[in-house]
């Protein structure tokens, strides 16, 4: 059975003229899988990531659908129902790590707070998986007792990171946790979490825009576009061949080896409003393989080999394809 | 190397240098808090001697027309603060400032033979009872109201408390404190009309006077809370629905902590400190805005003494005056800077190695 089963989410932001920034999304988790979350700015990622561990805040509203996390109905139950689950079955960092620690706390105190809530531990067991966690991230101890605004930024983000791991999580979503920081910081988070993918059992739900980064820790990838999973696929079969005309694209703009330039070539236009959705395909205004069908019909998410894809030409194509025995 | 609970752990702390700099914090405030009563203090002597005529010369005439006698020790202090000596200005200075720190202001010419340190002996406690307390009273309540309407935005207890607040608020004062006399006072006769205990009472320590004293206190008390809770609540209601939407709110929400926590050690915590400074600037006007106050209730603080002290051209008194609310003023800014240090960690550094 899976973790995290998602099924039909639908997220709007605001009653009257609404933002329809999830729209209806099904996936799944497994566990100790760790997932990637790919798609433009703006496309609903940290709306879907948030809606998820019930995070969602006015004007964010959950308009339909399910989150299933370890059996549980999370979008079923009141707030104060879900309050013991929170941070032991999920945890998460957010997008902007600068801002996610309490200015006027120590880390100790931060560190603390979210034991003492869910836990029975004595005073040196919650001190002892403070420092645990530290080192996990490869922070020095000596932090404990500081406040936040005493930290860098990319200690402050492994400070936020330590900070997901305290009560053993099943799942942690990550929503772009390298995005404010710099290049080395960035490779050093990176590698971090590999090796933390080692030690710990924990599922990962990893939100980037940047296709690189999510290939490099994912097992499986879901390319969303428009408030819409438009791909889902395995990364070692993404990083021979996307199947959407989004993905490809997306692939087309990761840097090629030997060359700095990094262009994003093959996508013209910009991603439609989600106030007012066109008819049909929701990526069929910016598609090079568009047909007369695409402007009409939206598709579906379809299954083909082992894959999920969202598209009329691909589908066919594939399936016609996928019915010859030697397709890779 | 490593001592103590720490040690245990194996953990060091920051805290050492953060007491260093801590320590120059404190002695940057002080420093300031001695150059601003210093500056203040030199204004105090100056300005009289600025003023066209002779402040001092019509301070000793009115007394002589009354026929009053005036003491060789008052009419030297009245010296020491007005100016009335032809000595040379710096040994005005000296004696003036030897006059100051014995506290030393000279005599009222509205209410000889009193010293002027005698009368604001006598004033500054129902001040600093009536005005200070409901200052107090009015900040701890609003902040307190405002945090539980901000955590409850849009509700029914946010609209209906923070409209009236924004209603007592936009009052004016002088107006709400006369109709409160004349219905609760003069029409109801509920509360005495003026006055801080009954006429002919002497003030003493007894269970009858105190409540005679609070049955007096009780209607200005409640005028100055009311004109004032309004701004605290909307103030810290708005710091809080700023603060709610800040990560580490959400990231506390997504910890499972309890509202209360989070309500208070995430958000309230956070959105307080702005109204700690307006709550200091409001302490330290407390002698200075009690005036209104006192002149509708006849109260016998600070405000009515000033009121007087102005209709009656008493100058030594005003200086005295003066002298009292700039410190209280300087003093409350002084209090507020070292609170800071403990409530926001991050106002050491960055007031105490820089600026
Ligand atoms: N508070 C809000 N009110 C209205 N619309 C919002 C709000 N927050 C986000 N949106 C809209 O929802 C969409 C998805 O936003 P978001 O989930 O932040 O995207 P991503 O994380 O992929 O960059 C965007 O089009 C954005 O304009
Ligand atoms: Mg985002």
């Amino acid at each position: 059975m899976s973790l995290l089963s998602v099924e039909g989410l639908k997220v709007t932001y605001g009653l009257r003229n609404p933002v329809y920034a999830v729209r209806g999304v099904s996936f799944e988790i497994f566990e100790e899988e760790f997932v990637g979350l790919v798609g433009e700015s703006g496309c609903g990622k940290s709306t879907l990531g948030f809606a998820i561990a019930r995070l969602e805040r006015p004007p964010a509203r959950i308009a339909g659908g399910r989150v299933v996390l370890d059996g549980r109905d999370w979008t079923a139950m009141s707030e104060r129902e879900l309050r013991p689950h929170r941070w032991k079955d999920v945890s998460v960092v957010l997008q902007s790590g600068m801002n996610a620690l309490n200015p006027v706390m120590t880390i100790e105190a931060q560190f603390r707070d979210v034991m003492v809530q869910h836990t029975d531990w004595s005073e040196p067991a919650i001190r002892q998986r403070a420092l645990e966690v530290l080192d996990m991230v490869h922070i020095d101890r000596d932090i404990l007792f500081r406040y936040p605004h005493e930290l860098s930024g990319g200690m402050k983000q492994r400070v936020v990171i330590a900070m997901a791991f305290l009560l053993h999580p099943k799942l942690i979503i990550l929503d772009e946790p390298t995005t404010a920081l710099d290049m080395v910081v960035q490779r050093e988070i990176m590698d971090n979490l590999m090796e933390l993918r080692g030690r710990e059992k924990f599922s990962l739900l990893f939100i980037s825009h940047d296709l690189g980064l999510v290939l490099e820790i994912s097992d499986r990838v879901l390319i969303m576009y428009a408030g819409q999973i438009v791909e889902e696929n395995r990364a070692e079969n993404l990083l021979e061949y996307g199947l959407h005309p989004y993905t490809q694209a997306l692939m087309r703009s990761l840097p090629v080896p030997g060359s700095d330039a990094r262009e994003f070539h093959g996508l013209r236009g910009s991603p439609p409003n989600l106030r007012q959705m066109p008819k049909g395909c929701a990526f069929a205004p910016r598609c090079d393989l568009v047909t007369a069908e695409c402007h009409e019909v939206e598709p579906d998410l379809e299954d083909i080999n082992g894959a999920k894809v969202r598209c009329h030409v691909v589908g066919k194509e594939v399936r016609v394809r996928g019915s010859e025995p030697s397709i890779g | 190397m490593n001592h103590g609970r720490r040690a245990l752990f194996g953990v060091t702390s920051g805290e050492s240098e953060r007491d260093g700099s801590c320590m120059k914090y404190f002695l940057k405030r002080v420093l300031l808090l001695i150059a601003t009563l210093w500056v203040a203090i030199t204004l105090n002597f100056l300005i009289p001697r600025m003023m066209p005529g002779n402040p001092g010369q019509a301070v000793i005439a009115k007394f002589a027309g009354e026929g009053h006698p005036l003491t060789p020790s008052a009419l030297k202090a009245i010296d020491a603060m007005l100016g009335l000596s032809h000595a040379s200005l710096p040994v005005q200075y000296w004696q003036y400032l030897g006059e100051v720190v014995h506290l030393n202001f000279g005599v009222s010419y509205s209410y000889f033979p009193y010293t002027v340190t005698e009368l604001i002996a006598k004033a500054l406690p129902w001040t600093l009872g009536l005005v200070g307390v409901s200052t107090v009273i009015s900040f701890f309540v609003g902040t307190g109201l405002g945090v539980l309407v901000a955590w409850r935005r849009n509700q029914a207890t946010d609209g209906i408390l923070t409209s009236i607040a924004a209603f007592t608020g936009a009052f004016p004062y002088f107006w709400f404190a006369l109709a409160a006399v004349y219905v609760l006072g003069f029409l109801l006769n509920w509360f005495p009309l003026s006055g801080g205990y009954e006429v002919g009472a002497i003030p003493h320590l007894s269970w009858g006077f105190i409540l005679d004293v609070i049955h007096h206190a009780i209607l200005p008390a409640v005028t100055v809370v009311v004109s004032s809770i309004g701004g605290w609540l909307i103030g810290m209601r708005n710091n809080m629905i700023n603060t709610l939407g800040e990560d580490y709110v959400l990231l506390a929400r997504a910890k499972g902590l309890s509202n209360r926590w989070i309500a208070t050690m995430y958000a309230a915590r956070n959105a307080i400190l702005p109204n700690i400074t307006g709550f200091g600037m409001a302490l330290g006007f407390v002698v200075a805005g009690s005036l209104l106050t006192e002149v509708v209730f006849g109260y016998p603080g600070m405000g009515n003494l000033l009121y007087n002290a102005v209709i009656n051209e008493d100058y030594p008194l005003m200086q005295g005056i003066f002298l009292v609310i700039v410190f209280c003023v300087i003093m409350a800014n002084f209090l507020v800077d070292l609170l800071y240090v403990f409530i926001d960690p991050r106002v050491r550094e960055r007031r105490g190695s820089g600026a």
